[in-house]
């Protein structure tokens, strides 16, 4: 499928403004409604390979979710779902844009497939991680993707290319058949990283709903490999680091000839990287502990990014701010950075006495970016000399959500504000920029222009440009309150959108 | 000529009404009301702010603008200056202190700025701002702080986050973090920017309560106006000029003083002690050291 370009705008690189960063009126919407399907709602991965930006998909996001044990508190539910998940069409999806003739093109579409229960499904439902490597075994690089399979199908794969055009599965990591997907694809030492997650079980008796967290395994373990192709996968650390409380290793990051992991911990987040050079099992060494010291506030370590001689560690609490298993929450994300000698700065959060000394916000903005809805800092990317993050804000469910068991304070502000005016000023993600980690200014916090856009899930700087990739699960339809009524209805600006803004990588 | 603006950077509970109070005493200045200007680029984005917070951080501003371009801070004035304000929306923030600047000449605007200092990005642009103004760090002691701040949000039901402490599970009020967080970033800055010819100063409160007349002539000095025997007097006199007294109901404050300055520059009772150096004061190392750095030995 190919698809039409959005406007007649220029194929060439824009001219660059690295000495401003890029502001809101440089990002150009180049893609919207989910490329025109409005259930595929997150951008997910993204990579850039061979000259073309490749998009991998999470479909139906909101549909899975309602199925999901303990299901989301939101009635009526946001968007129309069938009442059985299978009358979802949910066989996600690669998209490939060539900038220079502003084309986009699907170029892999999942299968669907035989279950184990005999009923036909969707081979994968989402592709999470995007990774260019060369493999022992490769000719050259290629472009490997990584899935979500449904509980019902065999564990995912992880699939290579070598045109960005044909994409077949490499041999399966040996990983236990509850794993559903992988987390990152981390390229370190000539090796591919990668941590299996969304472990979970189907009960078939009661309308497939899923026992199963989206950001948590059976398995907390990297492994390594390389060669993708061979199936042989080294485990890289001991599971969990030694800590049972680490229930996953939600994200990777090469900095400073070590790599480094961030947890998933009910207690806090717990940041770790290699010691030397040896092959694996690396020798670790816990960088953070306890979220910073800030506790479950900080329970996952969901970003990691370099920049400018420091590694940007981002945070959150699963499931958007409010971890609904653990009932941990709701709380917004910090941001902070470590230097090369393991010692850390507080950049965005909550100030705090710590072990490692008193810590305060040296931007000046308290958690979420002064966004009490910003459950994530999400994904952060380096483009022309400045850092840019997004967030994850979930204020748009608030028209969903039941508020009569707030407390009276919280309820009371949410009143004083207003549903309509908290969801349109704070209802969308936000991006910010900064030239140095300390002074931030907003690209967007409106989800350029869309409340619909929850989250910013993917960023790539590129040859040709900034590209900025969404999570929005409020389409193809949209629960509105009309006449004292909730009705669905329409919605053109739910699905993913990818925008594009000037400059070079 | 408009002369350069000073500007006093401090946290809140320090003192700055009462230094501007005392300063726009002087003949050749006027002490404004807290503007809270400086928190976005454009006035559009400043009102959406104050639509938010639950503050009453418009009342400076507002009470400015009423004075100085609507005929008096009367009820009618205050509504005017939200019109003023509306249909400015479209201008910089910057522009509109540069207007209130010119407005004031030839008198030298005194500014006082407790919210600033909390964000790095808002001194930027209090600095670029005024790029020729000169910039008063004004410091008190972090006991004397501490005890002021809790004694003010005692009587608050809404903590504001930044009083607290969010290490562990619940967080609790420990105003020293909000202390070293503002002095650290003022001095921090003000190092930078000294270095690029910016006019700084700092100026220790519980020095101008000790010694009021010998700093209040060394900042006449320093601001290049006369000074003589009657004019310190009337500089320690009770505040006088168009802000000194409270608001009209829809706008009361943006000059908030404690009570007993309302008579003039008087040392309050309870900062004739001493603070407890000597002892186990329960602050953290990083306090103790920056509080040494600021001659608090």
């Amino acid at each position: 499928m190919v698809l039409a370009p959005l406007s007649s705008e220029q194929t060439e690189a824009p001219r660059s403004r690295s000495k401003d960063g890029l502001r809101r009126p440089d990002f150009r919407l180049i893609s919207r409604a989910g490329f025109g399907d409005g259930i595929n709602h997150y951008a997910h991965s993204m990579a850039w390979f061979e000259d073309n930006l490749y998009i991998g998909i999470s479909r139906a996001t909101m549909h899975a979710n309602k199925i999901n044990i303990p299901k989301p508190d939101l009635s009526p539910w946001p968007v129309d779902c069938p009442d059985d998940i299978r009358d979802v069409e949910r066989r996600t999806e690669i998209w490939r844009y060539n900038p220079r003739i502003n084309q986009w093109r699907r170029v892999y579409r999942a299968p669907m497939v035989q279950g184990r229960d005999g009923n036909p499904w969707p081979r994968y439902i989402s592709f999470r991680g995007m990774a260019v490597f060369q493999g022992k075994g490769d000719p050259k690089p290629c472009l490997y993707v990584s899935s979500w399979s449904p509980l019902l199908c065999d564990p995912p794969d992880i699939l290579r290319s070598e045109d960005g055009l044909n994409f077949a599965p490499a041999a399966r990591p040996p990983f236990d058949a509850s794993v559903r997907s992988f987390r990152t694809l981390q390229p370190f030492n000539d090796r591919i990283h990668t941590t299996p997650t969304s472990s979970g079980a189907i009960n078939m008796q009661r309308m497939l709903e899923r026992r199963s967290q989206d950001s948590v395994g059976g398995n907390s373990t990297i492994y390594a490999t390389d060669d993708i192709a061979s199936g042989q996968w080294t485990a890289t650390c001991e599971e969990g680091f030694g800590d049972p409380a680490n229930l996953t290793v939600f994200e990777m990051a090469n900095f400073n000839g070590h790599l480094y992991a961030g947890t998933v911990n009910p207690n806090g987040m717990q940041l770790w990287r290699t010691v030397d050079d040896r092959p694996p099992p690396y020798r670790w060494k816990k960088v953070l502990d306890c979220g910073a010291w800030r506790g479950p506030a900080n329970e996952v370590g969901v970003g990691l990014c370099v920049f400018k001689g420091a590694l940007y560690v981002s945070t959150g609490v699963l499931n958007g701010g409010y971890h609904r298993k653990l009932r941990i929450g709701p709380y917004a994300a910090e941001l902070m950075r470590v230097w090369p000698d393991d010692s850390w700065e507080l950049l965005v959060g909550q100030s705090r006495l710590t072990p490692d000394g008193l810590r305060y916000p040296l931007s000046g903005y308290s958690a979420g970016f002064d966004n009490l809805f910003g459950g994530y800092i999400w994904r952060m990317c380096e483009h022309d000399g400045w850092l840019y993050a997004g967030t994850f804000s979930w204020a748009m469910t608030l028209p969903y959500l039941p508020r009569h068991y707030w407390p009276e304070d919280v309820a009371t502000l949410i009143q004083r504000w207003g549903i309509d005016k908290l969801c349109y000023d704070y209802g969308g993600c936000e991006l910010w920029r900064s030239p140095d980690g300390i002074r931030w200014s907003p690209v967007t916090r409106d989800g350029f222009d869309n409340p619909y856009n929850w989250g910013i899930r993917t960023m790539a700087s590129t040859p040709q440009g900034f590209f900025v990739g969404t999570a929005n699960p409020f389409g193809p339809t949209i629960a509105q309150k009309r006449d004292g009524r909730w009705r669905y209805v329409p919605n053109p600006r739910g699905g993913l959108e990818i925008y594009r803004a000037p400059g070079t990588a | 000529m408009t002369p350069a603006p000073l500007t006093i950077l401090s946290a809140p509970h320090s003192g700055a009404a009462t230094v501007a109070a005392a300063l726009g005493n002087h003949p050749a200045a006027i002490a404004l009301p807290e503007l809270h200007l400086m928190h976005t680029e454009r006035i559009a984005d400043l009102l959406q702010l104050f639509g938010h917070t639950s503050d009453r951080i418009a009342d400076g501003l507002l009470r400015c603008i009423a004075e100085l371009y609507c005929g008096g801070q009367t009820e009618d004035g205050i509504a005017q200056a939200r019109t003023y304000l509306e249909r400015r929306a479209d201008w910089t923030t910057a522009a509109l202190l540069d207007q209130i600047i010119e407005s004031c000449a030839p008198r030298t605007v005194i500014l006082h700025d407790t919210a600033s200092p909390l964000r790095v990005t808002d001194l930027d642009r209090c600095f670029d701002a005024l790029p020729w103004g000169a910039f008063l760090h004004l410091q008190r002691h972090p006991l004397h702080f501490s005890r002021d701040a809790r004694e003010h949000l005692s009587a608050r039901l809404d903590i504001p986050p930044d009083y607290k402490d969010h290490g562990g599970h619940n967080p609790r009020i420990d105003p020293q973090l909000m202390w070293y967080r503002v002095h650290d970033t003022i001095a921090r800055e003000l190092q930078a920017r000294s270095a690029a010819d910016m006019r700084t100063r700092s100026l220790r409160l519980e020095d101008l309560y000790a010694t009021p007349r010998d700093c209040l002539a060394a900042l006449c000095a320093w601001m290049g106006w006369h000074c003589d025997p009657e004019t310190l007097a009337v500089m320690m006199g009770p505040p006088k000029g168009p802000f000194a007294a409270r608001g009209p109901q829809s706008a009361p404050g943006g000059f908030e003083m404690p009570p007993e300055h309302c008579r003039g520059l008087v040392v309050p009772l309870s900062e004739r002690q001493r603070a407890p150096w000597s002892r186990d004061s329960g602050f953290a190392t990083e306090v103790r050291q920056l509080a040494r750095q600021l001659g608090y030995t």
